[in-house]
């Protein structure tokens, strides 16, 4: 179905390669080679373990809600 | 959230006693469209479903579209198919740069595929706003020849010295098993270096299977199979599971020649994939060397259209992973009913073509691993997986 998830950045590490993110209470390690200038705190769309492109906070609040709507989002929201 | 697959095999030393595929991908999300209108639907699924976006957007217009009894134009089908058969290109190409390299010890190729991106960005600019072109009958707006065909250009430079190690048409002009190897044996890129580890290993034939392509089904047999929710999950057709993916769809002498010998395995699934990055990229300008751009997708012709009661529209797309179809139900302008059956759902059914294709593994437990990895990937999930491979006592 390639969902694609909004998730903030909290970390990046030194190389700029790698970054942890959060999907609600999830944490998770991503990687940023196919992305340029992205600063903390920004969302991006995740796609199977790289962060695909970078979003408004409104279109990731928007995205995150249809998930909720459509009752996806029960395994991040602990 | 995105949903998961596990796919755990016994082993007994000489081979794979038993395949157990468990799903866990959302595939009734779409109940989010339910009592939504049709421009809600429009813009609500470019956000949940963004990485094929495309696919997902063109099965759903036309879904739409045939629902409300209004045709897009020819030009306009025409383009959609061309964008989608883009974002065809750029999953097909994630698979070869970033995940082939390290089947060989070797690097992700972040950077080409990087460049791959922006093709792929570049291009979708070209045919103008995408939410014009995907709006109910589309403005397909007329595209410059000339800047597609440099875009062609870039993206055939890029497979030149990070796919094929020689120009596309070369590549092309290999039609047999021998001449594969020689290429393969003498390469440099991911792809080239990925066949040869995988003859050397003798695994050209590995997980070679009864498999039944996914036949073309008629627009009133799916709409009547989609109502049942079972379908959705776990889909069959006529008591049988069915295979969709690039395999299916693509032919060429080359292929003839491996499936010849080595059937449905391995080494033909993935030139199969190669096989389809070079025509796909032939497509990107529909009118060049004067070859049309042949639909991948197609119109699911007019579905049943009851004389009170819901107006029905099926879209069928020939997504990366295969046969997407989407189903909806329209009551007084608005979505009574929305079902969307994905590839995944074919391919990785517990009984599917994957299974099928595992369960024939033969070798220790770090070979079958390794080539389970390779089959499962080249039949490609749209969600991420775990493998577990276990012994049995």
């Amino acid at each position: 179905m390639c969902l694609a998830l909004p998730a903030q950045i909290l970390s990046i590490d030194e190389s700029g390669d790698m970054a942890t993110v959060a999907l609600g209470e999830v944490r998770k390690d991503v990687s940023l080679a196919l992305l340029d200038d992205v600063e903390l705190g920004d969302f991006v769309l995740i796609h199977v373990g790289y962060a695909l492109n970078t979003i408004s906070p409104e279109e990731a609040e928007r995205t995150l809600q249809l998930f909720a709507e459509a009752g996806l989002t029960a395994g991040v929201q602990q | 959230m995105e949903g998961h697959l596990v796919i755990q095999l016994d082993t007994d030393g000489g081979g794979v006693n038993d395949v157990r595929v468990r799903s866990s991908r959302p595939v009734h999300a779409s109940v989010v469209f339910q009592d939504k209108t049709v421009g809600e639907v429009q813009r609500m699924i470019p956000l949940l479903y963004s990485v094929c976006a495309t696919a997902q957007a063109c099965a759903a217009v036309r879904a739409l579209e045939q629902a409300m009894g209004r045709d897009a134009s020819e030009e306009t089908n025409r383009q959609r198919d061309c964008l989608v058969n883009m974002e065809t290109l750029r999953e097909h190409l994630w698979r070869i740069l970033l995940d082939w390299p390290l089947s060989t010890g070797d690097p992700a190729n972040n950077a080409c595929m990087t460049d791959v991106l922006a093709v792929q960005g570049d291009y979708r600019l070209a045919f103008g706003l995408e939410a014009e072109l995907f709006a109910l009958q589309g403005d397909g707006k007329r595209v410059e020849q000339e800047r597609l065909i440099g875009l062609q250009d870039r993206l055939l430079e890029l497979l030149h010295r990070h796919v094929f190690d020689m120009p596309l048409e070369r590549w092309s002009e290999i039609v047999s098993y021998e001449q594969l190897i020689e290429w393969s044996t003498g390469g440099h890129s991911a792809s080239a270096r990925l066949m040869n580890r995988i003859v050397n290993q003798g695994w050209s034939d590995s997980g070679a299977c009864d498999s039944m392509p996914l036949p073309n089904l008629s627009p009133a047999q799916l709409e009547q199979e989609m109502q049942d929710g079972a379908f959705i999950e776990q889909p069959q057709w006529q008591g049988r599971c069915c295979e969709t993916t690039s395999l299916i769809r693509v032919q060429s002498p080359l292929l003839d020649d491996l499936q010849a010998r080595f059937a449905n395995g391995l080494l033909v699934r993935l030139v199969a994939r190669l096989q389809e990055v070079a025509t796909l990229t032939g497509r990107m300008v529909p009118d060049r060397g004067g070859a049309h751009a042949r639909p991948l997708g197609k119109a699911a012709g007019k579905a049943t259209e009851p004389a009170n009661g819901p107006a029905i529209g099926l879209g069928q797309v020939a997504a990366a992973r295969g046969q997407l179809v989407h189903r909806v139900e329209l009551t007084h302008g608005r979505v009574s009913d929305y079902r969307i059956l994905a590839p995944t759902e074919w391919n990785f059914h517990p009984n599917g073509v994957l299974a099928r294709a595992l369960a024939a593994l033969r070798g220790g437990a770090p070979q079958i691993e390794a080539q389970a990895r390779l089959l499962i990937n080249a039949i490609d999930p749209c969600v991420g997986y775990d493998l577990v491979v276990g012994a049995e006592d």
